[in-house]
């Protein structure tokens, strides 16, 4: 089966301890044999399991940065940066001292992912505007079938909406994400400046495990454009100590490599950064996986009105709150708050290249997910229902976890789909003896 | 109800009817039928929601089909509910749709959804 998933386990940190199994927004780890296992369909990335952990035995994995310029010979290798790169150095390091310390890194091109921003933005609002005048002439409760429209900048979202809100689905902002526009417009500039396809290397800098995943396994187009994912607390680590000897001026100053966005658009990378930048009144901005999940329902039962556009982050705070970072959440959002307003220097002018790159839809419609679904057969998934309730009513449902399932409805479920036994029950056990 | 459907495997537009209808049959023994019980029974073709109350009964079961025609109390018009949309509402969503009503007695509001 394949992996869908970038959260991984160390096993040899683990203890069995079943705190992050009780965490877990879709029930997908157990422990098993004093070990937690993720279930590979039913991960998100959500990195819950990562923040719960005491032992430190999860963590978001991503690709090797030695990965990054091996086999180099002729390749161009192009780096593609989250503007939440910025936010883990105080101040005064300058987003473009960042960005030519990346370049001295040994990166051909540095992409800014925010160039995507200025068309995908523009995208969102014309498709909420034209759903609004669509529901223009509709009562209430009607408007509630089409709004609020659900943007689909966080790939962990999106993937909870394909497991477990369906219904969902055709509210998502189906746009190609920013990290993928930016890949395939440097690649087809590069490739327009005569560089064979083959010898071009795309490398994003990411705050979060979802990017990776979408890498190998993109949602709503055919094949990503990422080469690799690295983490950002990773070129955080190797810029770090040379970034105040930068000479900003000099580093990027009529830089023909370095492509930039103008500084507004960088405030995407914080919950509601996009909202306010689509410049909708009605909307509303949620983060954090459980609270995502009660708007969620909020929404599949039409009890959301007056709303027309939903802004999820899985990561409290935004992408600035993803668990690839190095500086809290906190710090971050008041550096990209500062950041965003930043008056961009003389030198750095000529970087500013975002006219060229367009906001596409989605090519693929999303595949389902059944993980959620006790059998492709509604005969066989009642009968298993049944045999659920049934087994429901002698565990003892205290919902320990001393079973390694989260809940007694979850071992029940795992019992009947062959995945766990009776004699898992610790509590049970007791009794017989 | 709607997590069980999903775990059936019933298609999400069809879990999205049923769940719509059933808030709304709710809701309505709720604010006039001082609440009530739901039974629902799901076959491998449709899902049956009977939602009973002892309530006083609907006088008039043509006028409360009627958008916008409503009884609700000022109580429960506060809250955002009474806008005289639930009965129309549920007729929308569902299949079949039978109001069984006795003045005194109480209502039977019984909804099916097919799956296909």
């Amino acid at each position: 089966m394949d992996r869908l998933h970038s959260v991984s386990i160390i096993p040899d940190l683990c203890v069995g301890c079943t705190n992050c199994i009780k965490g877990c927004p879709t029930e997908a780890i157990r422990v098993r044999d004093g070990k937690a296992v993720i279930d590979d369909i039913r991960c998100i990335d959500c990195s819950e399991c990562i923040r719960i952990c005491p032992y430190h035995a999860k963590y978001a994995k991503t690709d090797n940065y030695e990965a990054v310029f091996q086999n180099r010979k002729k390749l161009k290798v192009v780096a593609v940066v989250s503007p939440v790169l910025y936010t883990q150095f105080a101040r005064p390091v300058s987003r473009f001292a960042v960005l030519a310390a990346v370049k001295s890194l040994g990166f051909d091109y540095v992409y800014e992912e925010s160039i995507a921003y200025a068309s995908y933005l523009d995208s969102i609002k014309a498709q909420i505007l034209e759903a609004g005048e669509a529901t223009s002439h509709l009562s209430s409760d009607e408007t509630m079938d089409i709004l609020p429209l659900v943007s689909s900048t966080c790939p962990v979202v999106v993937r909870l909406i394909q497991m477990k809100y369906r219904t969902i689905i055709p509210r998502l902002i189906q746009l190609v994400p920013p990290m993928e526009s930016v890949a395939s417009f440097a690649r087809q500039e590069l490739e327009a400046d005569g560089i064979d396809a083959s010898l071009i290397r795309v490398v994003y800098f990411s705050p979060c495990p979802a990017r990776n995943t979408q890498k190998a396994f993109p949602l709503g187009i055919a094949k990503s454009s990422v080469d690799l994912v690295i983490s950002v607390h990773e070129v955080y680590s190797r810029i770090v100590r040379t970034i105040e000897d930068i000479n900003v001026g000099e580093a990027v100053g009529h830089d023909s490599t370095i492509r930039c966005s103008e500084s507004v658009y960088l405030s995407c990378a914080a919950i509601g950064g996009e909202s306010e930048s689509v410049g909708v009144s009605q909307f509303l901005t949620v983060d954090g996986i459980k609270n995502v999940m009660d708007i969620l329902n909020e929404i599949e039962s039409e009890h959301l009105e007056g709303i027309s556009f939903v802004e999820p982050f899985a990561c409290f705070g935004g992408c600035v709150g993803g668990p690839m970072t190095v500086m809290n959440r906190f710090t971050a959002t008041s550096r990209l708050r500062e950041i965003a307003f930043e008056k961009i220097p003389e030198s750095a002018q000529d970087c500013i290249d975002q006219d060229k790159i367009f906001s596409k839809k989605w090519s693929e419609e999303l595949p389902d997910n059944k993980a959620m679904q006790l059998s492709d057969d509604i005969v066989q998934a009642m009968s298993k229902y049944d045999q659920i309730d049934q087994l429901l009513s002698i565990l003892p449902g205290l919902d320990c976890g001393a079973c390694g399932a989260p809940s007694c409805a979850a071992m029940a479920e795992d019992i009947v789909q062959g995945r766990a036994d009776f004699s898992d029950c610790i509590i049970l056990r007791k009794g017989d003896k | 109800m709607k997590k069980s459907l999903m775990r059936l495997g019933v298609s999400p537009a069809n879990v999205k009817r049923a769940a719509i209808a059933m808030y709304e049959a709710e809701i309505n023994a709720v604010i006039h039928g001082g609440g009530g019980v739901a039974v629902v029974s799901v076959s491998p073709t449709e899902v049956k929601i009977e939602i009973i109350d002892q309530g006083p009964g609907i006088p008039d079961i043509d006028q409360a089909m009627v958008a916008g025609f409503s009884t609700a109390p000022d109580t429960a018009r506060e809250m955002g509910f009474g806008a005289g949309m639930g009965l129309p509402n549920i007729k929308k969503n569902v299949d079949s749709l039978n109001i069984d009503s006795k003045p005194a007695v109480g209502t039977t509001v019984t909804m099916t959804v097919h799956f296909n």
